[in-house]
């Protein structure tokens, strides 16, 4: 790429779609791109025609729309002149024009560039002038002045006397009454028109600023614009201005006029007069009825008075060439509504184009400024607009507008709506057997919002179409995978969440967020004998907080290859460990509910001290752990094997004691609790604020136990170590006093147990546990341990559920498959997804990879070839797996409520050509 | 009558005066309630940046009263009713006999109520308004009176001395015409903003008139425990500025830095954690381009609980 | 309330009526005070201050009409007529702040009828045998500054026509204006009185100082400028107040011609030819036989206008009237002497501005705030530095609406100053600044042998708040000594009664018992007391009327604001 510094103003701009409203040239081009360069139009085109040039900005807007910025031939950019003069042909709009105005309110409407008038009371109100809205102060007048104003009707008539300021005024020369002007009728505008034009060129012996000007301008042959709506006005027009009825005979032979130019503005009652439009060579601005979301006025008795009547713009399209009939928003209304307003005009069965083109290049045409502005052509200034989708779609919203070649407008400067995307396409599968044809979806805030034929769209909306052949389907989920580990092997244990693994996405999870896969169970490669928590997380967000979906989605264990009823237990001791730390809590509950209650009744006793509770303190004669051990640590971070030495001292199942450091000669204290023949506890040492160190060991026989210690998620080293002495050590203990109550006498919680967590939640059926299992022995002994404590279960693997299928059913256990998924049974090679979803039991598949996940996609297709139903397959990528890890509320279906999580099909997700186009992970979509 | 309600409840933190104040170099404002009550709301101290948690000194400081004409003037002024034309306006006080007679009752039903009696009639005040204010009898809740002329000064002193209620008198216009009342009451005074020609507010109320330039001066030269208050001016004419209008009526450059540090501190009862830079106090400096009470200098560095929330040095 | 008012109308009524009187009666008995005041530079200050509405009664009861000249009794009241003060003083010791040069340190200004003839250290000037030494030592010298445009020396602000050159504010100054002596008091010893900005195009301007019985005698220089106003008027828009102004000099154009035409015709008369040539020849040849007594009232100072004999002053209120302003005074070739006075938003356009390089006059409110539409957002923008930094001469000028400390120049200075703006920028803005867009910038603003010699003597420095004014020269002759100050003293009443004490003190301590000033002062302070009593409160209701007038467009009488 070329070194080259860009100016602010140069810069690409490829399109989903570009409308030129161009004359020559090609007006709607797919995939576009418009080069900018100093604040004009270089090229435009589609991207097969025109190269990118090199060192310049690309902006990518592959969902919008870009259009010209919109014309507005009416508006009340500035106000009604204040003069009196019936004739006031001196009086410029510009002069009101506030050229460091603020117009971001106009030019959130796509309108760039207005017409100023200096208002529609008076005959002639004076000269018009064209400006644009954004920019520099110094650039933005455009033309002026761009023509004289005329008002016909009854808004000319009866202006008010002249005082003219008599100087010196005395008794002599008192200050003259007003003068009194014409019109006061229809036929009086023609008159008074002529005799101030006739006067305007011979001259009245008096010095008028406003005859000088018409006769300059009449001299000049410039522009007329004439404000008419009344049929008889609209007539009277085109005779008077576009005939050499123009002026009177002596103004005709004394002036070098070559003519004037006028176009008729307002025209509401043109449709009685359409015979007329034909003939007159002249141009005519439409004024629409009021702006969408603006009530109107009271029509009253008058029984003459109607509404604008849209259905005329057919007659008057046809009536005259198209290139001479504008569209515009009345000079009363703000032209920000412009765009919606030529919108109805569909209804009078106008086509995009004529409409675009009568808000745009035709305009521009009028007011003389044809091919520099209202048009995307090589050479016009950089004017436009960036639209959400069709730019006479209602749902479409203005996202930026561009004035010369500079950001004038971006609805990013608001952001009271937050993020939001409609996503449009053909099929939208929102769970089994539900297909929404021809249907959006809504997602604000990473939440879908609304789902149905028609959504709302929000003014700063981020607009999808994916086009009527695409297939929108929920995020995917990989029921079990390892994203995140990298390459971390071990057993991790069930005090460690997972989601401190997830962070920002990193490159395989992009990779596996691109192939569809938006939730991703993440657990370890091996489960810990005392279980491994799995975490359902997200592949892609902003942060960790938008990844977890559920940091503790499952607690797993193993229960394969070994004596199934050995396994099963060692499941039940854990379960047995967790029901006590379940009903601590339980009690805690009740208590902190009897405690609410009284302190609501307002019955709490008196002086409500902390209550504490004295252990009672067991020691056992002969226990496995009081005494003195030696103790070696080695692995992890540690560069060399150390010696250390403990003292500890059983008292129940707790147990206490003293870790001396190595080298020097300072202890902690250490505490733990004994649970079989394993054991959890942490260190009290000051680790300033990095989390207290845990340890946790296995007593394995007599006077020797291994295990683990370190802080979570930052350094774990190994320890072992061999009792020296079975004598009870005597600490310095304070007596053990437990405080079981706070200040006020409310209940205090128990301590947490994090390894014991998720089995608090497993038994409080907030999780499942999921089981890897492999014959159906392993089933058997596993169904038979759930049943006991009513558990919610996961099977993983589960290649012997073929011969359990009752069983399963039964219990509403789901399955997720093998990665091996065909079997052989009886020699005969089955699937097992299709297998098992036929006989009625959910599944799911995984991957058991890390970024292998991205293939998953994949194994639908080979599932459904070998026979799944395709309804079947698309459930167990989302709703059902979600189901088996209680998530159904969060993911796997598309309905209002649940997470902003979808994938686009190019088509039916089973063909073999369809491909996933885009994904959208909470609400926001993955760059490819 | 509603000592009860709080005026952190309308604080908005998001309003750009804060950093305005804090640009200033105000670290700690006593936001008070306006003049429209006759014992109105319970002000709160707060600091002028910083987390927004931690703005909060306190939540539920004085109670706010005022002695004088913007009780009933303020607004669409109060009227008596008019046949069966009741309106939001229809109510006591509308004059300043009824301000004393609506002060008054307020501390006779207080005294009733603390003596268990039972409050009767159609006008009986809130339960909460009246423990408040048996807070403020029993000397917990500090009282602060706003009394700009001359007679309501007096009148401020006549009652305080009927119910035996210690107050700060707020504002004090025309506090140069009853010095040695003030003195012999020993009431501490809020007094300000200083000006000769009163704006804002003050332009529109009758009770401005008399202010003179020359009053700092005389407070303090009658030993009266004074702060200076610049209370809803802004810009030009806030705190430093005040202090600096004292230094040109006269008073000392360092007692005026005092009048706008530690007084004012040592009032709002903060004074052990505010006002001064000692050893142990909190970190609210302000760091000015030159002398602070020149005309020419400006807060450079401020610095509340020891972290920067203004620093305007110049880049390079 | 209202009687207080009625009592204040009533004694406006007096004030005027006793003005017109004392000028009936000053030749008779002025003149044989004049020794008193030349002997004493300070002497006239007693008359003076006595002229304070509070004081009126009590003074005109005990001294007559004589004593109660509103303001700046010392100033020789013929001074136009009748030659230079004759009078040389020495302000010797003070630091000079000479706004032109480096300051000096210790310095001697030596002043000889009216003009400076020297400045420099006080060890290398020489003081004449007969000046009258003043020792200023320990103080700040600085030129007078000055208020670059007022209306409130005016009873109503503008007259109700939309275009009116032919008026001059000289018809309307109000010499007894307490403004005046607000000004004095100030140390701005130089007015340009102008009318406000509801005008089109208004009447001629004044610069005066706010010393003296008539406005001859207050007239520095007469005829000034022009106001004129792009903003719209009361009434207007913007396209009615751009034709209006377009009309005006299209209209001077037009009335050039019939003038031209008529003066051929006539010349053709005399020497009785019959036309000879068409209309347009004729105004041709007609050009050159305009004489200056040949235009009427209503054009004659549009001329002058364009010849530059006066300089406008173009009001463009916001950022959208510069260019049109620009553009006008371009058109009609004044722009060389167009001073623009901004509004609050018309900092803007100082790409503009900087374009046309005439210099600017601030808005008294120096700080521009504005909220964007979209996000509610605050901005703020301080205007001198914006101006500054565009490198235009700018003027600055009191906001009287604002704060208190804004309504002093100095302090407005002093502003700037805290902003970044280089302090002898500020110094400028208030001094030789609005001198030179008066025009008369060879005469005041700085302190330089030659020029009028207005001074202020202040306490300490002038950005410094705490510093006041001490005594203020004007022509050379004290117009002002705080000493003197009887409002101020009553304003800083405390402070007033220590002075008092002090130099009661000081007095015993020399034994002198005999001093005249002693006496005066006993004397005065009597009178004080007992005005104090009888008249509470009402000198201040007189202030704010003064300052009523000055709000802006209202145009209202001092009375009718109330």
């Amino acid at each position: 790429m070329r070194d080259v510094e860009a100016a602010a103003n140069s810069f690409v701009v490829c399109a989903g779609r570009v409308i030129t409203s161009s004359w020559r040239g090609e007006w709607d081009i797919a995939d576009g791109i418009i080069v900018v360069r100093d604040g004009r139009i270089e090229a435009v085109g589609s991207a097969d025609d025109v190269d990118v040039p090199l060192g310049l900005p690309v902006y990518h807007y592959p969902d919008a729309t870009v259009m010209p910025g919109m014309v507005a031939a009416c508006s009340n950019v500035v106000g009604q002149r204040s003069g009196d003069e019936s004739i006031g042909a001196g009086y410029s709009a510009l002069d009101a024009f506030n050229v460091y105005g603020d117009y971001r309110g106009i030019l959130a409407g796509g309108v760039t560039t207005v017409h100023i008038d200096p208002g529609w009371y008076r005959l002639v109100s004076g000269q018009g002038a064209v400006v644009k809205l954004g920019g520099e102060p110094g650039s933005r007048v455009l033309q002026s002045p761009s023509d004289m104003t005329f008002n016909l009707g009854p808004r000319a008539y009866l202006p008010p006397d002249i005082v003219e300021e008599v100087y010196p005024s005395s008794g002599a020369e008192p200050i003259e009454p007003g003068v009194p002007q014409r019109p006061d009728s229809r036929i009086g505008q023609y008159l008074a028109l002529r005799e101030a034009l006739d006067s305007s060129v011979i001259g009245t012996g008096e010095f008028n600023v406003h005859l000088r000007d018409l006769s300059a301008w009449w001299q000049a042959g410039g522009t007329a614009r004439v404000q008419v709506n009344d049929a008889a006005d609209i007539a009277g027009a085109i005779q008077f201005f576009s005939s050499n009825l123009m002026g009177s005979p002596v103004s005709r032979s004394r002036s070098n006029s070559n003519g004037v130019k006028p176009y008729l503005v307002g025209c509401r009652e043109i449709g009685d007069v359409l015979d007329l439009v034909s003939d007159a060579n002249m141009g005519f601005v439409y004024t629409l009825p009021s702006p969408l979301g603006q009530p109107g006025g009271n029509l009253g008795n008058n029984p003459e008075a109607r509404d604008a009547d849209i259905t005329v713009l057919s007659g008057l399209f046809e009536a005259a060439d198209e290139g001479r009939v504008s569209l515009s928003t009345g000079s009363g209304a703000s032209p920000s509504g412009l765009r919606l307003a030529a919108a109805t005009a569909l209804r009078a069965g106008l086509t995009e184009r004529q409409i675009v083109n009568a808000i745009t290049s035709v305009p521009a045409r009028q007011l003389g400024l044809g091919g520099r502005v209202g048009t995307i052509a090589p050479g016009a200034d950089a004017d436009f607009v960036v639209l959400s989708g069709a730019p006479l779609s209602i749902e479409t919203h203005v996202l930026k507008t561009f004035v010369n070649g500079v950001e004038a407008y971006s609805i990013d400067q608001d952001d009271e709506w937050g993020e939001a995307l409609v996503v449009r396409a053909g099929t939208i599968w929102l769970g089994p057997n539900n297909w929404l044809h021809d249907g959006a979806v809504l997602i604000e805030d990473g939440k879908i919002v609304s789902v149905g034929q028609r959504v709302p769209t929000p003014p700063n909306a981020r607009v999808i179409d994916a086009g009527p052949d695409a297939f929108v389907t929920p995020g995917l989920i990989d029921a079990y995978g390892h994203l995140g580990l990298a390459g971390d092997q071990s057993a991790i244990p069930p005090n460690l969440p997972l989601e401190r693994l997830v962070g920002y996405p990193d490159v395989s999870a992009g990779r596996v967020a691109r192939s569809g896969v938006t939730t991703v169970l993440t657990g370890p490669y091996r489960f810990d004998n005392n279980g491994s928590r799995i975490a359902a997380i997200k592949t892609w967000g902003g942060s960790r907080e938008a990844r977890v979906v559920n940091g503790t989605a499952a607690i797993a264990f193993d229960v394969r290859g070994g004596n199934p009823r050995s396994l099963a237990n060692r499941i039940k001791q854990r379960l047995e460990a967790g029901k006590k730390y379940v009903e601590k809590w339980k009690k805690y509950e009740e208590e902190l509910k009897e405690w609410e209650k009284k302190k609501a009744e307002g019955k709490l006793e008196g002086d409500a001290k902390p209550k504490t509770e004295e252990i009672v303190e067991e020691t056992a004669k002969e226990d496995p752990i009081t005494g003195r051990w030696s103790m070696r640590i080695f692995g992890g971070p540690m560069p060399n094997e150390e010696e250390g030495e403990i003292a500890l001292k059983l008292t129940g199942s707790s147990i206490e004691g003293r870790v001396t450091e190595p080298y020097v000669p300072i202890e902690h204290k250490i505490i733990g609790t004994l649970d079989g023949t394993h054991i959890t506890g942490t260190i009290e040492v000051d680790t300033g604020g990095m989390g207290t160190p845990t340890w946790e060991a296995e007593l394995q026989g007599e006077d020797f136990m291994s295990g683990t210690a370190g802080i979570e998620g930052l350094a774990t080293v190994n320890f072992e170590a061999t009792r020296t002495s079975k004598e009870a050590v005597e600490f310095k203990v304070s007596k053990r006093k437990r405080r079981t109550t706070g200040k006020d006498g409310r209940p205090l919680p128990p301590k947490v147990d994090e390894s014991l967590e998720p089995i608090r939640a497993l038994l409080n059926k907030q999780i499942p546990a999921l089981v890897a299992v492999s014959s159906a022995d392993e089933i058997d002994a596993l169904l038979k341990l759930i049943s006991e404590y009513e558990l919610g279960v996961v099977l993983l693997g589960a290649e012997g559920a073929r011969d359990r299928t009752d069983l399963l059913k039964e219990k509403q256990v789901g399955v997720v498959l093998p990665t091996r998924v065909l079997r052989q049974d009886d020699w005969e090679w089955y699937h097992q997804g299709d297998d098992l979803s036929r006989r009625g039991i959910p599944v799911a598949f995984q991957s058991n990879a890390e970024d292998g996940a991205r293939t998953l996609p994949e194994m639908a297709l080979y599932a459904v070839s070998r026979g799944m139903s395709p309804e079947s397959a698309l459930a167990a990528f989302s709703v059902d797996a979600a189901r088996m890890f209680k998530l159904d509320d969060r993911i796997g279906s598309i309905a209002p409520g649940r997470e902003g999580d979808l994938v686009i099909f190019s088509g039916y997700p089973f063909e073999a050509q369809t491909v996933v186009e885009r994904v959208i992970v909470g609400g926001k979509e993955i760059q490819p | 009558m509603v000592p009860h309600t709080l005026v952190i409840d309308t604080i908005r933190f998001g309003s750009p005066d804060w950093e305005r104040l804090a640009r200033g170099g105000v670290t700690t404002v006593f936001a008070s309630p306006d003049s429209a009550a006759v014992i109105g709301p319970r002000g709160a101290i707060l600091h002028t940046a910083g987390p927004w948690a931690g703005r909060i000194v306190s939540e539920a400081s004085d109670v706010k009263a005022t002695i004088g004409t913007d009780t009933y003037s303020q607004g669409g002024g109060n009227n008596s009713p008019y046949r069966n034309y009741v309106t939001n306006r229809t109510r006591r006080p509308n004059s300043r006999m009824g301000v004393a007679w609506v002060f008054r009752k307020a501390m006779y039903d207080t005294l009733r109520y603390r003596e268990g009696h039972e409050l009767e009639g159609t006008d009986v005040p809130d339960a909460p308004a009246m423990e408040v204010l048996s807070e403020v009898f029993a000397g917990q809740i500090p009282l602060r009176i706003q009394a700009r002329q001359q007679l309501d000064i007096a009148t401020a002193l006549r009652v305080s001395e009927e119910f035996g209620l210690p107050f700060t008198l707020l504002e004090a216009t025309e506090a140069y015409r009853c010095l040695d009342e003030l003195k012999a009451a020993n009431v501490p005074v809020i007094f300000g903003p200083i000006y000769t020609d009163p704006s804002g507010l003050r332009q529109r109320s009758s009770e401005t008139r008399e202010s003179r330039l020359g009053t700092i001066t005389e407070l303090l030269d009658a030993g009266i425990d004074t702060a200076l208050s610049a209370q809803d001016l802004r810009e030009e004419d806030g705190l430093i500025r005040q202090a600096m209008y004292a230094v040109r009526a006269g008073v000392e450059a360092e007692t005026a830095l005092r009048l706008v540090t530690e007084v004012p501190a040592r009032m709002l009862g903060l004074g052990d954690r505010l006002g001064t830079v000692e050893t142990g106090k909190q970190a609210d400096l302000v760091v000015w381009s030159g002398e602070p009470l020149e005309a020419t200098s400006k807060p450079l560095v401020v610095m509340i609980k020891g972290s920067v929330v203004v620093d305007e040095r110049a880049e390079g | 309330m209202l009687t207080t008012l009625m009592s204040l109308g009533r004694r406006l009524i007096e004030i005027r009526r006793f003005v017109v009187l004392s000028m009936f009666f000053r030749h008779v008995r002025v003149l044989p005070l004049l020794g008193a005041a030349l002997s004493d530079g300070s002497r006239g200050m007693r008359f003076r201050v006595r002229s304070t509405v509070g004081s009126m009664v009590a003074a005109v009861m005990a001294v007559g009409f004589v004593s109660f000249m509103p303001t700046g009794f010392a100033q020789q009241p013929e001074s136009a007529a009748s030659g230079p003060p004759p009078a040389k003083v020495a302000l010797t010791g003070g630091r000079i702040i000479p706004v032109v040069g480096p300051e000096i340190a210790t310095g001697t200004i030596v002043v000889e009828h009216g003009r400076i003839t020297a400045v420099g250290p006080t060890d290398e000037v020489k003081i004449p045998y007969d000046a009258m030494e003043v020792d200023v030592s320990g103080k700040v010298v600085m030129p007078g500054m000055i208020d670059p445009q007022s209306w409130r020396g005016l009873d109503v602000s503008n007259e109700n026509l939309p275009v009116a050159p032919f008026l001059d504010v000289y018809d309307a100054i109000d010499p007894s204006r307490l403004y005046f002596e607000d000004a004095l008091r100030d140390g701005v010893l130089a007015i340009h009185v102008i009318q406000a900005d509801n005008c089109v195009i208004g009447g001629l301007s004044r610069v005066v100082k706010p010393i003296g019985l008539t406005p001859d005698e207050m007239t520095i220089a007469a005829q000034n400028g022009i106001k004129m106003s792009i903003t719209p008027k009361r009434g207007f828009d913007r396209m009615r107040q751009l034709t209006t102004l377009r009309e005006t000099f299209a209209e001077l154009d037009w009335y050039l011609e019939q003038l031209a035409e008529q003066k051929y015709e006539e010349s053709l008369e005399e020497k009785e030819k019959k036309i000879d040539v068409g209309p347009a020849e004729a105004r041709e040849r007609g050009k050159d036989l305009i004489k200056d007594e040949d235009y009427d009232d209503k054009h004659a100072n549009l001329m002058r206008l364009r010849r530059g004999d006066f300089g406008a002053w173009i009001f463009c209120g916001a950022a959208m009237d510069v260019q049109p302003g620009i553009t006008l005074a371009t058109d009609e070739g004044f722009l060389d002497n167009a001073v623009f006075i901004l509004g609050a938003e018309a900092h803007k356009a100082v790409t503009q501005l900087k374009a046309a390089g005439r210099p600017v006059l601030l808005p008294g409110n120096l700080y521009y705030r504005e909220r964007d539409q979209l996000t509610g957002e605050l901005k703020e923008v301080f205007i001198p530095s914006e101006i500054h930094d565009a490198g235009l001469m700018f003027a600055l000028q009191p906001n009287p609406g604002g704060s208190l400390a804004e309504a002093y120049l100095n302090y407005q200075a002093a502003m700037c100053v805290r902003n970044g703006i280089p302090r002898q920028t500020a110094l400028e803005a208030i001094t030789i600044n609005p001198a030179t867009m008066m025009g008369v910038g060879d005469e005041l603003g700085s302190i330089e042998p030659g020029k009028i010699a207005n001074l202020v003597v202040m306490s300490g420095d002038p950005f410094d708040f705490e510093s006041w004014v001490e005594l203020c020269y004007i022509d050379g002759i004290l117009a002002y000594d705080r000493a003197r100050d009887y409002r101020l003293e009553k304003q800083l009443e405390l402070e007033a009664t220590r002075a008092e004490q002090a130099k009661a003190e000081e007095d015993a301590t020399k034994g002198k018992p005999d001093d005249d000033d002693g006496d005066d002062s006993a004397e005065e302070g009597d009178e004080a007391t007992s005005e104090g009593a009888s008249a509470e409160g009402s000198s201040e209701e007189g202030d704010g009327d003064g300052d009523g007038d000055g709000s802006g467009e209202s145009g209202d009488t001092g009375g009718g604001d109330q």
